[in-house]
């Protein structure tokens, strides 16, 4: 099965969804762990996001562009007695993506997207 | 061993370790360092919520093990050095398919084993409880292996959960994994040759559908509930019964009984195909 041009996969949609969601409650960037439990909160997963699955969803979104990522400062983390994390922000492209992806899928999406944004 | 050591995240950071081993330097530690901030996130907020120890342990061996397939590809990809986002993509769509296969020849193995078992007697003679018992076992197990593979298409997440249920009997034979090991040593031991090797290939491949299913299961998307679902109770019970009738009339000799029983599966298996298809 060939993916067609300018589609996205359900987790890359459920991803870029709950990362802009995110944004909209004040978060403008998230983690790895901080995004699976969105999505499985506001509905996009049923539960916790597999290591593998969302990693590997991460990586492809971030080499499409549709995600730009960063690691905070080590020190940080250090004076909080934690792993570093990885902070990961939608970007405009992706942000252009999701929005053509739900325009194009009509208007349940849409109402779905909508609400969402709204939590 | 320490009380830490037996904690899940050892196993999962030990996995992370063998499958980025021999990765470049940099993808390597990312990922680990990655995975490593994921699980103590993981722990800290379960805690934060009050929730019991043994429970997040189960929630990240549950996130590792339905993640495993994807850290496989991820792998592969990444020694193929198909590094680009299309052709991960690409990797991704064309794979995805793998364990459904793996599926259905378990399930031909599982129906296989359960009519043998019943109609052979090389262990013993005539028909038993523990025959009939082997072949609604392994036979309803092949079935309802086979029944989610056809109703995964339309509701992902039960098909998907039937056909970890169905092929457990098979996987369990081989203990998981472990199991195979044991087996081979142990008839290689006392001199019974190398039979259990088909019995562990099959075993494995049951392992492998198990994991991709359970996967699925676990990663399936809740868009794709509200999807249309076929009814599959009636036709599939059909198929059941007269699959399991059949092998009984060939079994015990008795014609009429399996030739009935071969005409129910076929009208079983024709509604439940069509019903599956109208759905899709």
């Amino acid at each position: 099965m060939k993916r067609k041009p300018g589609t996205i996969l359900p987790i890359e949609e459920a991803i870029l969804t709950a990362g802009l969601d995110l944004r909209q409650s004040g978060s403008s960037e998230f983690h790895g762990f901080a995004i699976a439990r969105h999505m499985e909160a506001i509905g996009e997963a049923h539960q916790l996001t597999a290591h593998g699955t969302l990693y590997k969803a991460l990586g492809r979104l971030e080499a499409a562009g549709l995600l730009e990522s960063r690691w905070e400062e080590a020190e940080l983390a250090l004076a909080e007695g934690r792993p570093r994390r990885r902070f990961y922000r939608v970007s405009g492209l992706g942000e252009r993506v999701l929005a053509a992806v739900v325009a194009k899928r009509g208007p349940v999406a849409r109402r779905r997207h909508t609400g969402l944004a709204s939590l | 061993m320490s009380h830490r050591s037996l904690r899940p995240e050892t196993l999962v950071l030990h996995w992370v370790g063998l499958y980025t081993l021999g990765l470049e330097a940099g993808t390597r530690r990312d990922r680990q360092a990655e995975i490593s901030s994921d699980i103590w996130e993981h722990r800290d907020y379960a805690a934060g919520e009050g929730e019991r120890p043994i429970a997040t342990s189960i929630s990240i061996l549950g996130r590792w093990m339905a993640g495993v397939p994807a850290d496989v590809s991820w792998r592969a990809s990444h020694l193929l050095g198909s590094h680009n986002e299309k052709e991960q993509t690409m990797a991704y769509t064309k794979f995805r398919y793998w364990w459904q296969f793996l599926a259905a020849l378990t399930a031909v193995a599982t129906t296989y084993l359960g009519v043998r078992q019943f109609m052979t007697d090389e262990v013993e003679a005539g028909i038993n409880a523990g025959k009939i018992g082997g072949l609604v076992l392994l036979g309803g197990a092949g079935l309802l292996t086979l029944m989610g593979l056809a109703y995964h298409r339309s509701n992902p997440r039960r098909g998907a959960a039937m056909v970890v249920v169905g092929v457990l009997p098979v996987a369990l034979i081989g203990g998981l994994g472990l199991g195979n090991i044991v087996g081979l040593v142990s008839s290689l031991a006392n001199g019974e040759g190398w039979w259990w090797v088909p019995v562990g290939i099959a075993s494995a491949v049951a392992t492998a559908a198990g994991v991709g299913a359970f996967s699925a299961w676990w990663n399936a998307s809740p868009a794709a509930a509200h999807e249309k679902r076929p009814k599959v109770l009636v036709p599939g019970s059909l198929l059941l019964v007269g699959i399991l009738a059949a092998g009984a009339g060939v079994g015990t000799g008795l014609i009429p009984v399996a030739v009935t029983g071969a005409l129910i599966a076929v009208i079983g298996l024709g509604f439940l195909t069509r019903r599956v298809r109208s759905a899709a």
